[in-house]
């Protein structure tokens, strides 16, 4: 059990998020590092996909009201647990009355809170998360305010050694496999999509030139600005359905890319869709920062979703015989 | 280098008899896939772990007498487990140590990480002390026990 103690807007209850009713134009929401929230709840050997906190402004402070573990991903928000400093990627052990602190990221944008047992709140249709346009999922459909008590589901043995534990986070174990482009922007790899080659010579433009994350960007999707791509051709296209990762051009010539809480539907032209595996580090990308589009293959996707998948396994069975071992030591 | 002549003798692996140190490298040994580990070191020690589903799992042999390492003046801060030793979060490389000699660490401070595969495991100071003498190296692989740090009370 937790208390929420200071919080900026638009932080969260997410999970894996809601797929399945996308016909029924309810988006999927769901954690924007996806890869941070599995990670956690393994620290704490929670269920897969139990729901946590996504912090995106800053300061966040919680108070535990009973004795609970906890950990917290994603970017590094330099946490403290009662003052004392916290490693990134780390889980440990409060007791009632101590506060978590987390701070502004110098790098990344967000930051998830797992607590032992999963965030309680009552599932809508499969799913804790939050839905902030239908106003349901999560805690009332709402972003977290101060004062706002959270339950948290059965609380898991043990998993937590004494004095805490944590992983290598991904951006140093997966450093070859998420490479960071010469002027540290981020690169960020994509499928052409259908009507990439509606755009022509602009296309090429599309995967050369660096693109600017804009302040208009949010859970929903972000926009870009760089050098206008415009088709060579204007059509008229249908409504169709729209995923995460869908990269559009509107009229004006600035790409959106979809991110968690995408429209179902869309009618703009699509220049290419980005790679689930890299999802998570779109995800982290902050307004303000440059990215570029590498253009990939179906084979790379499942090459770098295979390497995300060992990472995350190794943690789980690393994590399950660290703890086995500790406690024989004992 | 007397850290090297020390790693190589009894302390590099741990005690060989420990049943907590057996317990773990044969957890370790069932997930990797593999069946057999043998380790040895240059002072005749071996021990030898064996799979096998059914029978008796575990084969130990001590060849030579045990050798006590020098004691360190101080509190010696020891390796939770076997693992590669970092003096500062892979995360941030481009900080400083965060236990060199001469630094006073407070209690529950975390002073450096034994990496085992992607899991970190903190090296913790228990009390308010300074840092005498370092005695693993970033990057080196330490054994469960091995000492990592000798701290001294604050004059």
């Amino acid at each position: 059990m937790i208390e929420i103690v200071e919080t900026g807007p638009l932080n969260t209850v997410q999970d894996m998020g809601r797929p399945g009713y996308r016909n029924i134009g309810v988006t999927a929401c769901g954690a924007m590092d996806p890869l941070a929230l599995e990670i956690g709840n393994i620290l704490l050997g929670n269920p897969e996909g139990a729901a946590v906190i996504e912090v995106q402004t800053f300061p966040f402070r919680l108070l535990f009201t009973k004795r609970g573990a906890f950990a917290v991903t994603g970017a590094d928000c330099r946490a403290k647990l009662d003052g004392v400093a916290l490693a990134p990627w780390w889980a440990g052990e409060a007791e009632p009355g101590q506060v978590l602190e987390l701070f502004p990221p110098l790098r990344d944008a967000r930051a998830y809170v797992s607590l032992s047992g999963g965030v309680d709140v009552a599932p809508v249709m499969g799913s804790r998360s939050t839905s902030l346009r239908g106003s349901f999922g999560g805690l009332g459909g709402r972003v977290l305010a101060v004062g706002d008590s959270i339950a948290t589901g059965a609380v898991q043995p043990a998993a937590v050694p004494k004095g805490g534990f944590g992983a290598v986070p991904p951006a140093v174990a997966l450093k070859d496999v998420f490479p960071v482009g010469e002027n540290g922007e981020l690169v960020i790899r994509a499928l052409p999509a259908g009507e990439h080659d509606l755009f022509g010579a602009d296309a090429e433009r599309f995967w050369s030139q660096p693109w600017k994350i804009s302040a208009r960007s949010d859970r929903t999707g972000y926009r870009l600005s760089g050098d206008p791509i415009h088709p060579v051709e204007v059509v008229e296209m249908r409504s169709h359905g729209v995923v995460p990762g869908v990269i559009q051009v509107p009229p004006a010539g600035e790409p959106i890319v979809q991110m968690s809480d995408a429209n179902t539907a869309g009618g703009y032209p699509k220049i290419a869709g980005i790679i689930e595996a890299d999802l998570w580090r779109m995800g982290q990308a902050r307004i303000g920062s440059t990215l570029r589009f590498v253009p990939a293959t179906h084979a790379e996707a499942k090459g770098i979703e295979k390497a995300l998948a060992t990472y995350v396994d190794d943690i789980r069975q690393t994590a399950r015989l660290v703890g086995k071992a500790l406690a024989a030591m004992a | 280098m007397s850290r090297r002549d020390r790693a190589t003798s009894a302390s590099a692996i741990g005690d060989f008899s420990d049943p907590a140190l057996i317990s773990t490298l044969t957890a370790w040994l069932g997930a990797s896939g593999a069946s057999e580990l043998e380790i040895s070191t240059k002072d005749g020690r071996a021990l030898k772990i064996v799979l096998n589903p059914g029978a008796s799992p575990v084969d130990v042999r001590e060849a030579a007498p045990d050798v006590t390492a020098p004691r360190p003046e101080g509190r010696v801060l020891k390796a939770p487990l076997a693992g590669v030793f970092r003096d500062r979060h892979p995360g941030a490389p481009n900080v400083s140590s965060l236990a060199g000699e001469g630094t006073s660490l407070e209690p529950g401070a975390v002073a450096g990480f034994v990496e085992i595969g992607p899991i970190l495991l903190p090296v913790i100071a228990r009390e308010a002390a300074v840092v005498a003498k370092v005695h693993a190296r970033a990057g080196e692989l330490i054994g469960y026990g091995d000492p990592i740090l000798t701290m001294e009370h604050a004059q």
